[in-house]
Parts: C-alpha cells; structure tokens; sequence
C-alpha cells in the first residue's frame, strides 16, 4: 500500500488498485475490486473461504473465460475468479 | 450467514426444495436487474433448478446495451476528428445506428480499450498533445472512478463523456409499466456503492419485495427463497442477503464524489426509452472536463434498435433471447445484430453462450 494505491491477489493474479473509495483498509483485507479501484471491504472470516471456492470454480471452468473483455467480463471474473483480493 | 452453504451441492438441493415447497400455489416472475447476476443464474444452471411456477427474468442490467445508439455514433465522430477514444473492451463491437467503436477503429481511428479509467488518465499524461475522451458507461458501481478522479483534476487533454445511468429509476420504471414483476433480486455490486434503502423505497412504495444478494449459486438462491417466503406471507420489504459486501449506508465516500460531480438527468435507455432521473452528467462547475462541451456535442434523444431485433423487449424482461427470431440465427457473438448479443453482460449473448455448451 502507498497513498491510495494497493496491491491486491486476485485470485493469484497480482495486480495494482486504487483505494481511493474505500476507507480503512489494512494489509490483508479483503476488498470487492471493480475496474481498478476497490468499491467495499469484504467481511474477513467470509472472504477467505469463498476465495477458496472460487477457484475451484475458476479452475472448472477455466478456458471458458478466455478472450472475454471489458468491463462486464472484468466484473464476471471477480465473480468466477476472485469476489476478493488480499491486499 | 454461513459460509459453507455457499459452495455446498446438498445445501444447494435443500434450498431448491424449500423455494418449491414454499412457493406451492404461488406464481411469481422475479427480476434482477445485473448483467453479473444473469451471467450467475445461467452458468450454474439455476434456471433448471427451480420449480416452473418460479421465473427468474433478466432486466436492463447490461449497461453497454442502453446506451443509445446515437452515443455510440457521435463517439464514433470524434474518433474519425482524430480524438483518442478510450473505453471498456465490450464497448467497441456494439452497434450504434450507422456505426461502431470497432468499425471507427479500422477506418484509423485511435480507440483504445482500458480496463479502468485509470489508463485514460495515464494515457492522456503521457501524451499532452493529443486529446483524449473516456467513453464512460455504467452504473453506480462504475460512475464514482470518474466521479473521483475529476475531482482529484485530469489532464487538460482528457475528457470523460458520461453515459452513466442509476439502476433505481429503470426499477421504477419497470415497476409503473406491464411486465409483471412480482420481487426483485437487487444488484449486488451498486448496492455496495447505493446501499439498501434505494429498494426499501421502492418496495414501500410499489409493495413488491426487494431482496439485495451477491453472485454465488447460494446467494441468488437464498435471495430467490427470501421473495418467494415474502411473497407468500403478502410482504414487501428490502432485505439484504449480501451482507459481506454491502453496507445498509452503501459506500459514502462513493456516494459523496458522485453527489459532488454529477447531477441527475432524464437519460434515455436504448430499447426502452426515456427514464426520467436516471442519468448522470457532469455539473457546470466541471464543465471544463465534459466532452460534450469541450467539442460542443449535440446528440439526438432515442434511437430504435436495429430492425427485427427483439433487444428492447429483452431489456425489459417481456421476452426471453430464445423468442427473438433473430437469436442464434442471423444474430450471434460473431455476428451481433443488437447489444445484448454483443457485451459479457448482456443477456443473449449469455445465453448464447451457454445454449451452445448444452448443445455440445
């Protein structure tokens, strides 16, 4: 974290984030991403699990997904990929 | 609420008997009104899983398909003037009335696809002497990154044309017409930013129950248990079943940039027609960061989908993609004759998709 950028695990996939619309978060949080900037904080104990089983639907369903773009299928994959990124 | 529920097949059968046993003598059409939540109901089946008394309908909640036509043309102008245009990637096949992003970008036009506004803001920094335009579509979950970037000031070159629009007036809307809706299942994602009391309004006012849940196959489950239980016991209130991600308040940093920069205007859904209060433009006092004042935009209000094509009634929930006779025939992904085949989000391209795997 610096300032209002973060580094959030997507699913496995790291990528930058900005934390300007959210407040109070800490390493280790779980936040709902859309395009690029975390919209909410996801309840901790909850997060994990469901990050658990959602790549076991990823991994499913992987292949399906390729070559999907925009901004509806970036929101599709937090769906299917990942709710939620630990900072 | 637990969370092993949420990925367990027995949990999933025992609330699939509970909705049938619960809504015996009951026959109710349920809503929802998000493109992820479409893409949710139809890749896990869950259609297939409930009792034929219950329908689960697709609403306008595909933000790129409302987008007028006429938009999409006068984006399409600037990019042949030489403005770099940047948007989201499922923005650019999407037919306006003559033309597309994707066409305009073969003909030489600088289109660009970004995953955030972010990207425009670094683009156009790093190249001062080309003016830049952000095609910006969405919701209230996509509207408060440019609400807040504005605020914080762009480059000089970088414009945003807003063609953000608010998910509560299109319910309304909906709620006052002939489409029969019996309970929404309200969008997960913007009620993190709006929060719950948008659908308390709605659901006191129109006497339907309104139900906030998030996008696992357990979610919209619970959320198609708790309208059909409401339903049954002559109840409409607002609940919400995505408490992990929703706050009752909604997201106030969100809610103030979007307060701050944007005021609400009638705006005009393709296939639908005009939603009063249901747009965002930018406030005079940001006026220097509107494109449409900046080029000095004048766009026609309406625009009809193309001929044939059943869009319309599909945004508004009267038809489902396999009644268009264009679906799958003369209109597919490949080839997409309206929006709704074209975005991930909107619904026949969903059920394109997911036609053609139980084909297989």
């Amino acid at each position: 974290m610096d300032g209002d950028k973060a580094e959030v695990d997507i699913g496995g996939i790291r990528r930058g984030a900005s934390l300007a619309l959210v407040s109070g978060i800490k390493v280790g949080d779980y936040v709902l991403i859309h395009t690029g900037y975390a919209i909410a904080k996801i309840a901790e104990d909850e997060a994990a699990s469901i990050l658990e089983a959602l790549n076991e639907v990823v991994a499913a369903g992987r292949g399906e997904e390729a070559g999907a773009g925009g901004a509806g299928a970036e929101e599709g994959r937090y769906i299917s990929g990942a709710e939620g990124g630990g900072i | 609420m637990e969370l092993a529920p949420l990925r367990d097949r027995g949990a999933i059968r025992r609330i699939v008997e509970a909705i049938t046993a619960e809504s015996r003598g009951l026959s109710l059409r349920i809503m929802h009104v998000c493109g992820t939540h479409e893409w949710a109901i139809t890749h896990y089946g869950i259609r297939d899983m409930l009792p034929g008394n219950i329908r689960v309908i697709a609403g306008p909640g595909c933000p790129v398909c409302v987008t007028p036509g006429n938009e999409i043309d006068a984006i399409c102008g600037l990019a042949a003037e030489g403005v770099a245009v940047t948007t989201f990637g499922d923005v650019l096949r999407v037919p306006g009335v003559s033309t597309s992003l994707s066409d305009a970008k073969a003909s030489g036009g600088d289109v660009r696809t970004v995953y955030s506004i972010a990207d425009a803001i670094r683009m156009a920094g790093e190249e001062r002497g080309r003016e830049f335009v952000h095609f910006s579509i969405g919701f209230e979950t996509t509207a408060p990154m440019p609400a807040i970037e504005i605020r914080r000031g762009l480059p000089e070159n970088l414009t945003i044309f807003s063609a953000h629009k608010l998910i509560p007036p299109a319910m309304e809307f909906l709620l006052g017409g002939d489409v029969g809706v019996d309970g929404f299942i309200c969008p997960g994602h913007v009620s993190t930013i709006i929060g719950v009391r948008p659908f308390e309004d709605l659901a006191r006012r129109f006497g339907r129950p309104m139900v906030v849940v998030g996008f696992e196959p357990l979610d919209v489950l619970i959320g198609i248990l708790s309208v059909v239980r409401q339903a049954r016991r002559g109840t409409h209130f607002a609940e919400n079943a995505y408490k992990r991600a929703v706050r009752y308040e909604g997201n106030a940093i969100a809610l103030r940039a979007l307060e701050e920069v944007f005021e609400v205007r009638d705006s005009y859904w393709r296939g639908i027609g005009r939603i009063g209060a249901s747009g965002l433009a930018l406030r005079e006092e940001y006026g220097r960061y509107d494109a449409v004042m900046r080029f000095g935009m004048r766009i026609p209000e309406g625009d009809e989908m193309p001929a044939g094509c059943l869009c319309g009634s599909v945004l508004k929930g009267a038809v489902s993609p396999e009644e268009c006779p264009l679906f799958g025939k003369s209109c597919t992904p490949a080839h997409p004759v309206g929006p709704c085949m074209v975005s991930t989000e909107g619904t026949c391209a969903i059920a394109n998709k997911y036609a053609a795997k139980r084909a297989l």
